[in-house]
């Protein structure tokens, strides 16, 4: 089968939703991370025959936003461009996308990333106040205008937060935070541990601002440029397990345990990434930054679509050929610490592998092969581009670590895993 | 043939106009097309196409004819304007008047016929080509981007003289003519629209069948067209204003004095211009041409006129680059690298974003990329607050830019552009380690304003594809930029470089790679000679101000300091190295220099700045210096500031420094702001004097001073020529 390499990557700085990218539009971004990423491959931008853009909230003026990311980024005007859709997976399926078109030789080279602004997705009014104004814009005599009018009421005025109804599950209608929850009392995790864990996050992610700088390129924060971001803004160096222990409890106050300070913050941001046919790569001498083995997607109960990656990683093993214990590194995306923690215990519970049809446990996980940058808590999660980000990151630390295999993968909204298993270059 | 006259209906077109589509003829048909398609590549109005309109009018009878509509057969142009040759070959004011009245007439002829007349403006539209639309019944403009409307005369000296300022100001009213012609601005389509320059804009794609439609509503029913015309010279304010004498006289004096304080009293049109829309607004049409023709007969005949026409003509010439047809366009996406993100790279990167390419900064140091990024983010975010670019607009161009501190991502640059500091050594090592990576057509361009090209690509590994472009400080606001080949540099990259240059909107002059290029070097004698003055116990402020007066921007003081005396004193010892005695700078600049007197980015120089604005003369640098009581007079203040520039130039063209006079006076010009209504320093002398010159630098050198003239111009001088005469019996 044709290999599926990654030549070239980048990411902007994270950064919290509504401060210094508010006023950055999402295909802004994910253009500008994608015009650096095609001027640092020495590919011209000719080379490229597809590509793949994640984003969960697509902004109502950038319909198909990858199309826009593609102009914008200088890709010529007869290449095709995708957006696709996989929830908090967005940025994974543009990558698993961009895979398939190389294996099915539909393609050489392939620009795939994700893109978010979560400081854009916009309020929404009540549906009924869009039937009533558009019966005012309809109306012809006074009469009509008057009555049109007087038939809105205060509540119609009412906004509805858009990005919290696309943070909550559609099926259930419950809050992802909510999923959490659940998943903390079934597996027994307590707020301790999960605050433990949130501080084990930022605490990897500010001890390795400096190899994370390897992936970031610095994005100019506009409209004046005024400040140019080098590097996330959401990891703490001050951050205590005191301070994380005064934070109330954020989705069930009277018995929650799930904090904002042990979930993942609200972020714009955007990756890139030139995956390539690896026969193609190497004849034209360009640098292997990793080989995709192996990928897969499952369901899961949504409910508890937290362990949605204990689902998806033994297929994506399965397809790569290895086992657990051949993994040298795992991004497992923090939606939240009782998640995270909840599939540590998963993997390792072999009742769990049985349900899964397995002979018994996936694999128990090495904390210091996990997320060693720290994760979302600390980096946070622009839903879009995250999938794309961990791919990029574990090739960064499968580098560092002198090559092997490496795991990426996350739990998605709407209960879905995804997992996709890359066999780093050594440094 | 100019014209094509096609006897046709609204229907039955083959597109396009350009390939020699057009109507099908229908003898029987009862609209008359006349397509303007002139020999040359833009159509003008000139004498031969208003006698074959003359022509065209005879077949202009009401009882077979519905509508005349008139078209252009070329893509970017409409009419671009009247002929220039014309205009420039008329010397006499009563000829010009005679001339300008017989063009009125014809184009009176059109107005005043009863059939219904069209114009269909697609690209330029401006002077003679506009005030023939003004003739017509109904204008309708192609929104394209070409497409500019505008009466912009005054640039050359002149006014509009077929009518302009008679028809505009009671088609718009007097304030929207006036801002029009006295501005020389130039309308987009939709813009024209707004103003009520025109009544119909169709769009770009398929404008001709758009075009059919409007006409045929038109001559259905033309209401709507009327009452919006009455939106701009009706209503209460125009009736205060406009419509009564007392108003009149309000908006003369307003516009005098914006008039007096932007032109310094050199110009003569605007204030003519102003003159011919008030008195001819205040009684008949005919009358009012009687007035515009004659007082456009002194200003055609005007040096003023004639030095504006040549500075025009060289700038258009410039932008040509006839020796480099073959040399392909820069493609609009094209990317600029760009190496080092100074106060240079920072102006090169701004101006090639402002004009829709790609650009990729280089610097070792992330705070000089984000200090340019500052510069170049604040220039579109005041655009955006101006209201002249809208947000999406900002993005894609500030999306259009990359900036790195690594010296990778530049393979495929159309051109890098190096702009990192004045030292051979640093920009070998640049070259050096840039040039492994990029594509084989890829242009290196230095921006130095000393060192030699030819040394820089010596080191190179294809040197055919090095070249020195020197910019100007502010990039944005000069428009010169000096292109350098050295020994080894391809007439190819040269092509291409010059077209760099145009994509930047800049006029590309080409120079040899010798000491100070061009534009420096014949700054320098310049320079020293007014600190010669100040050692002669001349005050300093005396000098800037007669320069200031003379027509200069800004006089020699002022922009030593803006300049910054260290760099002065740079190039100042470089020149003197390469031509010896006769460059010895005076003493005045070192010793600034070595009290860390700067100029204006140190806050002290010749004069004291708060806030980058001079307070006052600074009066250490006159201390020691007796000061005269016997102040020479303007004249010959300007005469020992110039005489030595202009032996300098005369020295300059015998080299080959630069191809010609004109393309000499035109880097003075634009590079300098050399005032154009004088044509640049060597049609001052021209105008002055060869013999003088030679006289008064002779009598400086038998003092003492190192300035004796150069054989050249001695010469030029003894033998009774000018610069200019030999390029003038070539043109003809």
């Amino acid at each position: 089968m044709t290999e599926a390499v990654i030549v070239a990557g980048g990411r902007t700085p994270f950064v919290r939703a509504g401060t210094d990218f508010r006023e950055v539009p999402a295909w802004a971004l994910g253009a500008g991370i994608s015009r650096e990423v095609l001027a640092q491959s020495g590919l011209p931008s000719s080379a490229v025959d597809d590509v793949v853009f994640g984003c969960v909230a697509q902004p109502s003026d950038t319909a198909n936003i990858a199309r826009v990311i593609a102009l914008r980024a200088g890709v010529p005007e007869h290449v095709p461009a995708v957006t696709v859709g996989r929830n908090c997976a967005s940025g994974l399926e543009a990558v698993t996308v961009a895979v398939d078109r190389i294996r099915s030789g539909r393609a050489n080279l392939v620009l795939a990333g994700g893109t978010e602004s979560m400081s854009r997705v916009p309020l929404e009014y009540p549906l009924r106040f869009n039937w009533k104004v558009a019966s005012l814009t309809r109306a012809r005599s006074w009469r009509e205008k008057i009555a049109a009018a007087s038939s809105l009421r205060l509540s119609d005025f009412r906004p509805v937060v858009a990005l919290e109804r696309g943070l909550s599950d559609p099926f259930t209608g419950e809050i992802m935070g909510r999923t959490a929850e659940r998943l903390s009392r079934e597996f027994g995790i307590s707020r301790g541990e999960q605050d433990a864990y949130a501080l084990e996050s930022h605490r990897r992610a500010t001890a390795s601002r400096s190899r994370l700088s390897a992936e970031i390129h610095p994005f100019a924060v506009p409209p004046r440029f005024f400040d140019l971001l080098e590097g996330d803004i959401g990891p703490r160096e001050n951050q205590s397990l005191q301070a994380l222990g005064k934070l109330r409890p954020y989705f069930d106050r009277r018995y929650g345990t799930v904090t904002v300070g042990n979930s993942c913050g609200i972020t714009d941001g955007a990756a890139a990434l030139l995956i390539a046919n690896g026969e193609w790569a190497r004849s034209l001498g360009l640098p292997i930054l990793g080989t995709i083995r192996g990928y897969a997607y499952r369901g899961c109960d949504p409910k508890r679509m937290g362990v949605g990656p204990v689902h998806a990683t033994p297929p994506a093993l399965d397809e790569a050929g290895i086992t657990f214990r051949d993994l040298e590194r795992v991004e497992l995306n923090e939606a939240f610490a009782a998640q995270v923690l909840a599939c540590e215990r998963a993997f390792a519970s072999a009742e769990f592998g049985r349900s899964l049809g397995l002979s018994g446990c996936v694999g128990e996980l090495d904390r210091e092969k996990l997320n060693t940058n720290g994760g979302a808590i600390a980096l946070g999660h622009p839903v879009g581009a995250t999938g794309a980000r961990l791919v990029l990151t574990l090739c960064h630390q499968l580098a560092q670590a002198g090559g092997g295999y490496g795991l990426a993968t996350l739990c998605i909204g709407g209960g879905q895993g995804g997992a996709l298993v890359v066999e780093g270059s050594p440094a | 043939m100019s014209w094509r006259i096609v006897r046709s209906s609204l229907t039955g077109w083959t597109e396009p106009l350009s390939d020699g589509g057009g109507p099908t003829e229908q003898s029987d048909g009862r609209i008359l097309h006349l397509i303007l398609d002139t020999e040359h590549a833009a159509n003008a109005l000139s004498e031969s196409v208003l006698e074959e309109l003359d022509a065209a009018t005879e077949q202009f009878d009401p009882a077979t004819t519905d509508a005349v509509v008139v078209w252009s057969a070329k893509e970017k142009h409409f009419i671009a304007g009247a002929d220039i040759d014309e205009i420039d070959g008329v010397h006499f004011p009563e000829t010009a008047t005679a001339k300008v009245a017989k063009a009125q007439a014809i184009i009176s002829k059109l107005a005043d016929t009863p059939i219904p007349t069209f114009g269909v403006l697609r690209g330029t539209c401006l002077g003679g080509g506009l005030e023939l639309a003004l003739a017509l019944d109904y204008r309708i403009a192609v929104d394209t981007p070409t497409t500019k409307l505008g009466l912009p005369e005054v640039n050359l000296g002149i006014i509009p003289g077929f009518g302009g300022t008679q028809r505009l100001p009671r088609l718009i009213g007097i304030r929207g003519a006036l801002s029009l012609i006295l501005g020389g601005t130039r309308l987009p389509a939709t813009a024209a629209l707004r103003r009520g320059v025109v009544d119909i804009v169709v769009p770009e794609d398929g404008y001709v069948s758009c075009a059919l439609i409007a006409i045929e509503r038109v001559l259905a029913n033309d209401t709507a067209i009327r009452k919006r015309r009455k939106k701009f010279v009706g209503g209460f304010v125009n009736g205060l204003l406009e419509r009564n004498p007392f108003g009149r006289s309000m908006i003369r004096r307003q516009a005098s004095r914006q008039i007096a304080a932007k032109t310094g009293g050199h110009y003569p049109a605007p204030p003519a211009a102003l003159d011919a829309v008030l008195r001819g607004f205040a009684t008949s049409l005919p009358r009012g041409l009687a007035i515009e023709a004659e007082l456009i007969g002194p200003l055609v005949a005007s040096t003023v006129s004639k030095h504006l026409i040549a500075v025009f003509r060289a700038s258009e010439e410039a932008r040509k680059l006839r020796q480099y047809s073959d040399t392909p366009e820069i493609e609009a996406d094209a990317t600029v690298g760009v190496l080092g993100a100074g106060v240079m790279g920072a102006g090169v990167a701004l101006q090639c974003l402002c004009k829709g390419l790609a650009v990729r900064i280089r610097d070792l140091q992330l705070p000089v990329i984000a200090k340019a990024l500052e510069t170049i983010g604040s220039h579109f975010h005041g655009l955006v607050q101006r209201r002249r670019m809208d947000e999406r607009e900002r993005d894609a161009t500030l999306s259009r830019l990359t900036f790195t501190t690594e010296p990778i991502g530049f393979a495929h640059c159309t051109a890098v552009v190096e702009a990192i500091v004045e030292r051979m050594d640093v920009k070998r090592a640049a070259l050096a380690e840039i040039e492994p990576q990029l594509s084989p057509d890829t242009l290196f361009a230095t921006n130095t304003s000393a060192l030699s090209v030819s040394e820089l690509q010596s080191s190179a590994i294809r040197p055919e594809r090095v070249v020195g472009l020197h910019f100007f400080n502010p990039v944005s606001r000069m428009p010169l930029v000096e292109v350098i080949p050295g020994d080894q540099t391809s007439r190819e990259t040269v092509g291409k470089a010059a077209r760099l240059a145009v994509a930047m909107g800049k006029y590309p002059i080409v120079v040899k790679d010798s000491p100070g290029f061009l534009v420096n070097r014949l700054l320098m004698p310049y320079l020293d000679s007014a600190c010669r003055i100040l050692e002669r116990g001349v005050p300093g402020p005396y000098v800037d101000r007669i320069a200031e007066a003379f027509g200069l921007p800004m006089g020699p003081f002022r922009l030593l300091d803006e300049v910054g005396l260290d760099i002065a004193i740079e190039v100042a010892g470089t020149l003197h190295g390469a031509f010896g005695d006769r460059a010895e700078p005076s003493a005045i600049l070192p010793q600034l220099v070595e009290k860390k007197l700067i100029g204006k980015k140190g806050g002290v120089g010749f004069y004291r700045y708060v806030n980058g604005t001079p307070t006052e003369f600074n009066a250490d640098v006159t201390r020691e210096i007796p000061q005269t009581n016997d102040l020479p007079e303007s004249l010959s203040v300007i005469h020992y500031l110039l005489d030595r520039l202009i032996d300098e130039a005369a020295r300059c063209l015998e080299e080959g420094v630069v191809a010609s006079a004109d393309e000499l006076d035109l880097a003075m010009v634009m590079g300098t702001g050399f005032p154009p209504f004088r044509g640049g320093p060597l049609r001052y002398a021209d105008s002055i004097g060869i013999p003088g010159i030679v006289e008064r630098l002779q009598e400086r050198a038998d003092s003492g001073e190192a300035c004796a003239p150069c054989a050249h111009l001695i010469e030029i001088g003894k033998e009774g020529r000018e610069f200019h005469c030999e390029t003038k019996l070539a043109r003809t």
